[in-house]
C-alpha cells in the first residue's frame, strides 16, 4: 500500500473498538483502492498507554487510542470530561463531547501536532467493586482503600470523597484484591468482566462516578502528508465506526451486568446527590474549576450544569 | 572461585603502563568512583520508599499515591547507571565459548570488538536518546505532577556514560593497533549494512531472520554482550528496513527496564547480601547440610524446593531466582558442587516454576484470553510439581556416585541446635509468603520487608551487622541490576522490532493449518513457544499469541487451564534456554557464574524439562483435575 499505517490501542480483540476499529479499516482499504491501509496492534502489543503516546507523537505509532485520562498527561484540559458526577446520562455526554467541550479539547491536542478526529470513543462510565459491602452514599466511601489509575484528577476525587486512593498497576489489581491489599477498585463494567474482579469481589455500585472515552488520535505530520480526498475516506470511516462503538458499548453494559450478577457480583443503585454535596464541601468542583480555567469550565457547565 | 564475568580473559596487561592507559585508568577511577556511588545510593533509597509506601497502606491505611511512581522513577535511574558500573567492571553477560576456542590473536580481537561493537551503537543511539528525552519533557507524571524529563533523561545519561566508560576501557585494556583494526572493522560492517538497507527493505519479512537470527547470533557468538546484540540487532533493523522514528527504540528501552515489578530484582539481591553478611545464610545452610548433607545430591533438592517456595512470591523469575542463588551457592560450591551445573539447575526450576500462583503469566493469560484466573491458579500448582519430579531425576542421576565419605554425620541434638540458630532465616520465607497473601505488600513491596526483617535478624539476634560492608554491596547490587535490567529492555525493544512487522497473525494461521487435531495443535504449539520464549520473553509472547491461539485450542477440544499450562512450561523452557533466552542469563548473572559454564550441564535439565512437559500436554488431568 501506498500508505501503510499503524493503529495500537490497550484493549483485547474482542472488544467493540477493536472490532469496529477493523471494519473501519477494512472500508478504508476498499474505498481507497488499497492505497492506505491500516494494521490494528491490539491489547498493548506495541507497549503500555504512556509509551504508545510517546510513539503517536514521534510517527513510530500512525493511529492510537487514549483514554482521556491517558492524554491528559500531555494535554491537561483533556481530562475535563472526567471530573467526579459531572454527567448524569449518555446524553449529557455527547452533547457536550460532539459539541463546544469537545472541539475546546480537540484544539488543545492539535496544538501537540496530533490529530483528533471528531468523534470520540465510549469507554463507559466508571463503576465501584468492594469487598467491604455496597457503596450506596458517600458514607460509605468512608476510609475506603481504592485502586485507583493514577491521575492527579481521579485522586483528588477520592480524596475529597474520604476514600483513601492507592496506585496499583493494573498487572496487580486482581492480587491486590483477593490479598486485600485494597477493599475496592473501579472500572467500567466490560473491564470487570474481562480482567474477571467479579472472582475476587462482592458488590458492585453503579456510581457512573467518572465518564470515560478514548480520544482517536493520529500523528500530525503523518496526516498531514495524506491527500485532501484520503482524509475524507480515513476520518469519515473511523468517525462512523465511532458512532457504531458507542452503540455497541451501550448495550455490551446491559449484558455485561446481567453476566456480572450471574456469577454473584452484587448490583446496587446510587444517587450523585451525597457524592457532589461531599465533593463541593470538599472544594473539589472549586479546585479543578481553577485548573482547567473558566474557558473550559464555563463549557462543561453550560452542557451539564452548575458543579462548582 | 573468582567471579568470571569479566569483560576479557585476554585484556592485555601491559596496556596500563602505556602513558594514554595511565591516563584513561585515573578518569575511569574518578568517573566510575561517582556512578558507584549514585547508583548504590540509589538501591538504598528504592528500599526506604518502597517500605514507607507499605507502611502508610498497612500501618496508617493512608496509601502514598506517589510512592509508586517515585520508586519507578528511581528505578530507571538504578538501572542505567547500574549498566554503566557493570560496563565499567566487565560485567555485562556475554558468552565466550566460542571465542575462548579461537588462537590467541583472533581471541584478542574478539575482546576489542567487543567493546567496540557496543561502543558503535552507543554512538549511534546516542541522538536518539536525547531527542526522546526532550519529547517527554511536556508530559506531566500523574502522581507527583513533574515534567516525564526526570525520568526519561536517565537514558541519554546512563548511554553517554556507558560510552564514556567503553572508550576508557578500550584505551586502558587494549593496545593501539588492535584497537585500530577492531575499529575499522565495526565500521566497515556498519557501513555495509547502510549500503545493503535499501536492497533489504523489498525482502520483507525475510529481514526478521536476518536481523533477528543471524545477526543476533552472530553478535552473541562473536562475545558482544548479550544486551547489546540485542540492541544492535533492533537498532540496525529498524533503522534499515522500517521508517520507524529511532526514538521509538528508545522509547522501548525506557517502558522495558521501568516495570515496577522488576524491583524486585534489585531488592532481592540485596536481601541475598544482607543474609549472607549477617550470617542467617551460613545458619540455613549448615541445618539443612545437616539434614540432608548425607543424601547424594541432596542440596539440589532444596534448591528445587525452595524455588517452588518462593516461586510464587513475585510473579518476576529474575527475582525468585534473586532470593535463592546468594543464599545457597555459596555453600553449595564449598561442598564441591559445579558452578556449571548449579546455575543449569537453578533457570530449569525457573522455567519449572513459571505455573505457580500468583504469577504475572497466569494472570496475563487470564486478562488476555478470558480464562479463569482462580482456575488458573489452582491448575498451575500440579504441573510444577510434576515438572519438578523429573528435574529432581536428573539430579539423582548426576549426584548417585557423589562421594558422601567426607560428609560428617550428626546426631539429632545437633541437628536440633542448628535448626534453633536457623530459625529465624528458616522463617524468613514463610515471613514473605505470609506478607503477600495477608495483604501487607505487593510483590514488588515485599522484598523490603524481608530486608527489614534481615537487618533486624542480624543485630539483635545474630549480633552480626558488618555496616562497613554495605556500601560495596550496594555497589555490587546496583551493577548486577544493570546488568540484568538492561538485557530485558533490549529484549524489549527487540520484542517491539518484531511485533510491529505483524508476523504473529501469519503464524497463527500456519499452526491452524496443521493436521493432526488436537494433538498436533498441541505439538506444534509446544514448537512454537519454545521458540518465541526464547526470543520474544513470556509475557509479549502470550499478549500476541493468547488472543489467536486459545480459540483454537478450544475448537479443538484441548482445556483452556491445560492449554495455558503447556504453553508457559513451553514458553518457559525458550526463555531459560541459551544461546537466546535471556531468563538463562539472568540466573548466570545472579549466581555470577559465566554462562559458558552452565552450557555442558543444562542439556539434561532441559530434557528433562521437556519430557515433564510432555507429561503434562499428554495428561490433561494433572492441569485440570483440581478444577470446581
Ligand atoms: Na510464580
Ligand atoms: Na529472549
Amino acid at each position: 500500500a501506498e500508505f501503510s499505517l499503524k493503529y495500537g490501542n490497550n484493549l483485547p480483540l474482542t472488544h467493540p473498538l477493536n472490532v469496529r476499529a477493523q471494519e473501519a479499516a477494512d472500508r478504508i482499504a476498499k474505498e481507497s483502492k488499497g492505497r492506505v491501509e491500516i494494521k490494528i496492534f491490539p491489547n498493548n502489543q506495541l507497549g503500555g498507554d504512556t509509551d504508545m503516546l510517546a510513539q503517536v507523537r514521534s510517527g513510530g505509532l500512525d493511529f492510537f487510542t487514549p483514554s482521556a485520562l491517558v492524554i491528559a498527561t500531555l494535554v491537561p484540559v483533556a481530562a475535563i470530561n472526567a471530573v467526579g458526577f459531572a454527567f448524569g446520562d449518555y446524553n449529557q455526554v455527547w452533547t457536550a463531547m460532539d459539541g463546544k467541550v469537545g472541539a475546546h479539547v480537540r484544539a488543545a491536542i492539535g496544538k501537540m501536532r496530533l490529530y483528533a478526529f471528531e468523534k470520540m470513543w465510549d469507554n463507559g462510565f466508571r463503576q465501584m467493586t468492594s469487598s467491604r459491602g455496597p457503596i450506596a452514599t458517600a458514607k460509605d466511601m468512608d476510609g475506603l482503600k481504592i485502586r485507583v489509575p493514577v491521575s492527579p484528577l481521579s485522586v483528588s476525587m477520592f480524596k475529597g470523597l474520604g476514600a483513601s486512593p492507592a496506585g496499583l498497576q493494573f498487572s496487580e489489581v486482581y492480587s491486590a484484591l483477593q490479598t486485600k491489599i485494597v477493599d475496592a477498585q473501579e472500572n467500567p463494567l466490560p473491564i470487570i468482566q474481562v480482567a474477571k474482579l467479579f472472582e475476587v469481589q462482592k458488590n458492585c455500585s453503579l456510581s457512573n462516578h467518572i465518564w470515560d472515552g478514548f480520544w482517536f488520535i493520529a500523528n500530525g505530520r503523518m496526516w498531514d502528508s495524506l491527500p485532501a480526498d484520503l482524509k475524507t475516506i480515513v476520518a469519515g470511516a473511523i468517525n462512523d465506526a465511532g458512532m457504531k462503538q458507542r452503540e455497541d458499548i451501550k448495550k455490551l453494559n446491559e449484558t455485561v451486568q446481567a453476566d456480572l450478577s450471574s456469577k454473584g457480583l452484587q448490583f446496587n443503585k446510587t444517587s450523585p446527590d451525597s457524592f457532589r454535596a461531599k465533593l463541593r464541601e470538599a472544594g473539589f468542583y472549586g479546585e479543578w474549576k481553577g485548573r482547567f480555567g473558566d474557558e473550559a469550565w464555563g463549557l462543561l457547565e453550560s452542557a451539564v450544569g452548575k458543579l462548582a | 572461585m573468582t567471579p568470571v564475568l569479566t569483560h576479557g580473559a585476554a585484556d592485555a596487561p601491559p596496556a596500563a603502563r602505556r602513558p594514554l592507559g595511565v591516563l584513561a585508568q585515573r578518569v575511569e577511577n574518578g568517573l566510575g568512583l561517582a556512578v558507584d556511588a549514585v547508583a548504590g545510593s540509589l538501591v538504598l533509597v528504592e528500599i526506604f520508599v518502597l517500605l514507607a509506601g507499605v507502611i502508610a497502606r498497612y500501618v496508617f491505611q493512608k496509601p502514598l499515591v506517589w510512592s509508586d511512581e517515585l520508586a519507578s522513577l528511581l528505578f530507571l535511574w538504578l538501572s542505567m547507571l547500574g549498566a554503566v558500573v557493570a560496563l565499567r567492571r566487565g560485567e555485562h553477560m556475554r558468552m565466550t565459548g566460542l571465542v575462548s576456542r579461537v588462537g590467541p590473536r583472533a581471541q584478542a580481537l574478539l575482546e576489542t570488538l567487543a567493546l567496540t561493537v557496543p561502543l558503535a551503537f552507543l554512538a549511534m543511539v546516542l541522538w536518539p536518546a536525547f531527542e526522546y528525552a526532550s519529547e517527554e519533557m511536556p508530559v506531566v507524571s500523574p502522581a507527583m505532577e513533574i515534567s516525564n524529563g526526570w525520568r526519561a533523561t536517565a537514558i541519554p545519561v546512563g548511554l553517554g556514560l556507558m560510552a564514556i566508560m567503553a572508550l576508557l576501557r578500550l584505551a586502558r585494556l587494549h593496545e593501539g593497533r588492535r584497537i585500530a583494526v577492531a575499529v575499522g572493522i565495526t565500521a566497515a560492517l556498519t557501513a555495509l549494512l547502510w549500503f545493503a538497507g535499501p536492497s533489504l527493505v523489498p525482502l520483507g519479512k525475510l529481514n526478521l531472520v536476518i536481523f533477528f537470527v543471524v545477526l543476533v547470533a552472530a553478535c552473541v557468538f562473536g562475545g558482544v554482550p548479550i544486551a547489546f546484540s540485542f540492541a544492535l540487532a533492533t537498532f540496525a533493523y529498524l533503522g534499515l528496513t522500517t521508517r520507524t522514528p529511532l526514538l521509538v527504540m528508545v522509547g522501548r528501552l525506557d517502558e522495558g527496564m521501568s516495570h515496577l515489578i522488576l524491583l524486585a530484582v534489585p531488592l532481592f539481591i540485596f536481601l541475598g547480601a544482607l543474609i549472607e553478611m549477617t550470617g542467617m545464610a551460613r545458619a540455613m545452610i549448615q541445618f539443612l547440610a545437616s539434614l540432608l548433607g548425607h543424601v547424594r545430591g541432596g542440596l539440589s533438592y532444596v534448591l528445587v524446593g525452595a524455588m517452588y517456595l518462593v516461586s510464587g512470591i513475585s510473579g518476576s523469575k529474575v527475582a525468585d531466582m534473586a532470593a535463592i542463588a546468594p543464599v545457597l551457592f555459596p555453600e553449595m560450591k564449598a561442598r564441591g558442587a559445579k558452578p556449571g551445573d548449579l546455575v543449569a539447575l537453578l533457570s530449569a526450576t525457573g522455567a519449572q516454576t513459571e505455573t505457580i500462583p500468583p504469577s504475572i503469566v497466569l494472570i496475563t493469560i487470564g486478562s488476555v484470553t478470558g480464562v479463569s484466573i482462580a482456575a488458573l491458579f489452582s491448575g498451575g500448582l500440579l504441573p510444577a510439581v510434576v515438572v519438578g519430579a523429573f528435574l529432581c531425576t536428573v539430579v539423582w542421576w548426576r549426584y548417585r556416585k557423589e562421594d558422601l565419605s567426607q560428609v560428617r554425620r550428626f546426631t539429632k541434638g545437633q541437628i536440633t541446635r542448628f535448626f534453633v540458630v536457623a530459625l529465624p532465616a528458616i522463617l524468613l520465607p514463610f515471613v514473605i509468603r505470609a506478607a503477600v497473601v495477608e495483604g501487607v505488600a505487593t510483590a514488588t513491596e515485599v522484598s523490603t520487608i524481608g530486608i527489614a526483617y534481615s537487618v533486624i535478624v542480624g543485630i539483635f539476634i545474630h549480633r552480626q551487622f558488618d555496616i562497613k560492608r554495605l556500601p560495596g554491596m550496594l555497589v555490587e547490587t546496583a551493577s548486577l541490576t544493570g546488568a540484568i535490567i538492561f538485557i530485558v529492555g533490549c529484549a524489549t525493544a527487540m520484542a517491539w522490532g518484531l511485533t510491529q512487522s505483524g508476523f504473529s497473525q501469519d503464524l497463527a494461521a500456519w499452526m491452524q493449518s496443521m493436521p493432526g487435531g488436537a494433538a498436533g495443535f498441541m505439538l506444534v504449539s509446544i514448537l512454537a513457544f519454545v521458540v518465541l520464549g526464547s526470543v520474544l520473553e513470556g509475557i509479549p509472547a502470550i499478549v500476541l499469541f493468547g488472543p489467536l491461539l486459545f480459540p483454537i485450542a478450544k475448537a479443538v477440544g484441548i482445556h483452556e487451564v491445560h492449554y495455558a499450562m503447556v504453553v508457559i512450561f513451553a514458553m518457559g523452557i525458550g526463555l531459560f534456554s541459551p544461546p537466546f533466552g535471556v531468563g538463562y542469563y539472568g540466573a548466570c548473572a545472579i549466581s555470577k557464574i559465566h554462562p559458558d559454564e552452565g552450557l555442558p550441564h543444562i542439556g539434561g535439565y532441559i530434557l528433562a524439562l521437556l519430557a515433564g512437559l510432555a507429561v503434562v500436554a499428554a495428561v490433561p488431568w494433572i492441569s485440570t483435575g483440581f478444577l470446581k
